[in-house]
């Protein structure tokens, strides 16, 4: 079952968190573990995940730096304390929220 | 479509040169890995390029834009605030008071250190257009800036406000302007770091290390910043509390060292006569011959005085002490404040006030060069002429200067005892 994009894009910025938070990723290694995580429920189109990791850094969640890995030169992404901070934040709204529908979708 | 029109599609919406090279290099990177992650699957490599092209979405445009809008200047408040904290301090008083400010280091270095922590540290976070000016304006101010905060810091632990401890301490000053090289120097080139590494953030180029390095030197400066609000406010309570006027028998002997004028009444000559007495016959017995060799010649300069609704005395001491053709200078810079007790202050009021000894004693040292002092000379001080203020608007202000030079030069061929 494919996911509409419209459910993902309110919670791209919390799912890119939750993965940079397990470890500092390069942009495709982040799409690819999204992936992983979600089995394949998630198939962002992968440019559109650069606009929400420079809001991220830009807002101070995150930080950059580049490394050179495997013989190439990835910029990787690091979460600050605010990004954590941000990270529980949306974390506990989401499970408020969808603890919400759950409620209202069982209901019989 | 092709991985470079891809990124060439994404990079139109993009109005930064310096942002275009950045996601340039970012998505050709994503492209090439992915494009390498379907050959290792047996993908051909064309079709591995079209399929990476096609995995990253069909509006490169839409990207383009959003990363504009995401990295196009913006007005930086949270800048202006921390210039606005910084300088409007000292622009009131400069204005209001007409204090000489640039003299002025206790008001200014916690609020200039303040004030460029905070550039420093809004400057590495946001991306704004104004980020160059205060990166340099810092960078070029570093060293004067810790001056001032080293002589802050000198100021409050020997004892111009906690006269008490002055003693103890009295010997870093001797230290100060080593001190001040030091310190200047060593920030500088913190300050010269945090901007090289600043601006490798901004390109794109930083490494993980240098990530590391900015965020202790981001430690640094938010905690100096914080040390300065505590040095403030501890200056602050303490100047409310001290009062180094007037001369006064209880006062100790360290105290005598500071301080004689007394601007609360005009002093009769014989007033003057007995307290210059009285110092010459009692002086302080607290400093060491180290002290007294730099006191060997000791004159002192009254920049302003004021009176009325605030007072200031600011004057500089100066030292020259000369050892057998060998001459060196030192001048500092004391801060006192008078206490005003003076209410008949009144806008064309004429107020004519002598001062009373601006130092207890002044003295030669005759020197061996290899042995230490030998002998110290004392020589009484000399009153001048009175001194006419003229009040204006609510208080008195006046521009005076006082000069006390030694009665007799210094004997140039001295005797070892």
């Amino acid at each position: 079952m494919k996911v509409s994009k419209e459910l993902l894009k309110g919670t791209a910025a919390t799912l890119v968190l939750s993965v940079l938070a397990g470890g500092d990723l390069y942009g495709y290694g982040i799409v690819k573990t999204l992936q992983a995580r979600s089995e394949n429920v998630f198939s962002m189109n992968e440019g559109t995940l650069y606009p929400i990791l420079h809001a991220l850094e830009e807002q101070g969640c995150l930080e950059s730096y580049w490394e050179e890995a495997e013989g190439r030169k990835r910029k990787y992404y690091h979460v600050t304390k605010k990004g954590l901070k941000m990270l529980r934040e949306n974390k506990e709204e989401w499970e408020y929220f969808s603890a919400g529908v759950g409620r209202v979708l069982n209901y019989v | 479509m092709s991985e470079d029109n891809y990124t060439r599609q994404v990079l139109e919406g993009i109005e930064s040169k310096r942002v275009k090279r950045l996601i340039e290099a970012e998505l050709e990177n994503h492209l090439a890995e992915a494009s390498a992650a379907l050959t290792d699957l047996g993908c051909p490599p064309e079709d591995a390029a079209n399929r990476a092209n096609a995995a990253m979405g069909e509006n490169p445009e839409a990207v383009g834009a959003q990363l504009n809008a995401i990295h196009r200047g913006r007005t930086a408040l949270r800048l202006l605030l921390a210039f606005a904290a910084g300088t409007l301090p000292v622009l009131s008083l400069a204005l209001l008071d007409g204090i000489a400010t640039s003299q002025d280091h206790i008001l200014f270095a916690p609020g200039f250190l303040l004030e460029f922590s905070l550039l420093l540290y809004v400057s590495a976070r946001k991306r704004t257009r104004v980020y160059l000016f205060p990166a340099l304006f810092p960078a070029a101010g570093a060293v004067w800036l810790c001056t001032l905060i080293y002589t802050e810091a000198a100021r409050l632990f020997t004892g111009e406000l906690l006269y008490y401890v002055e003693a103890a301490f009295a010997d870093t000053y001797v230290s100060s302007t080593a001190g001040m090289a030091v310190c200047g120097v060593v920030l500088a080139a913190v300050w010269c770091a945090s901007f090289l590494l600043i601006t490798a953030l901004r390109c794109g180029q930083i490494t993980k290390r240098g990530l590391v390095c900015l965020r202790v030197l981001r430690g640094i400066f938010l905690g100096a910043a914080a040390a300065a609000l505590c040095l403030l406010a501890v200056t602050a309570v303490l100047r409310s509390q001290c009062s180094f006027l007037p001369i006064s028998a209880e006062k100790s002997s360290i105290f005598r060292r500071w301080y004689l004028i007394n601007a609360e009444r005009e002093l009769t000559d014989d007033e003057i006569r007995a307290l210059v007495d009285e110092l010459n016959a009692a002086p302080p017995e607290d400093v060491n011959t180290e002290t007294k060799l730099r006191y060997a010649d000791t004159w002192m300069t009254v920049l302003k005085i004021e009176t009325g609704a605030g007072t200031l005395e600011k004057s500089r001491e100066y030292v020259r002490i000369e050892n057998n053709g060998c001459a060196a200078n030192e001048s500092r810079d004391h801060n006192a404040r008078l206490r005003n007790e003076r209410g008949d202050l009144v806008s064309g009021t004429e107020v004519t006030f002598r001062y009373a000894a601006l130092y207890p004693f002044l003295c030669a040292a005759e020197c061996d060069p290899e042995n230490g002092i030998a002998a110290v000379t004392r020589y009484p001080v000399q009153t001048e002429e009175p001194i006419r203020l003229q009040a204006h608007g609510d208080g008195l202000r006046a521009q005076i200067t006082i000069r006390i030079d030694r009665p007799q030069p210094p004997p140039k061929d001295f005797s070892l005892y």
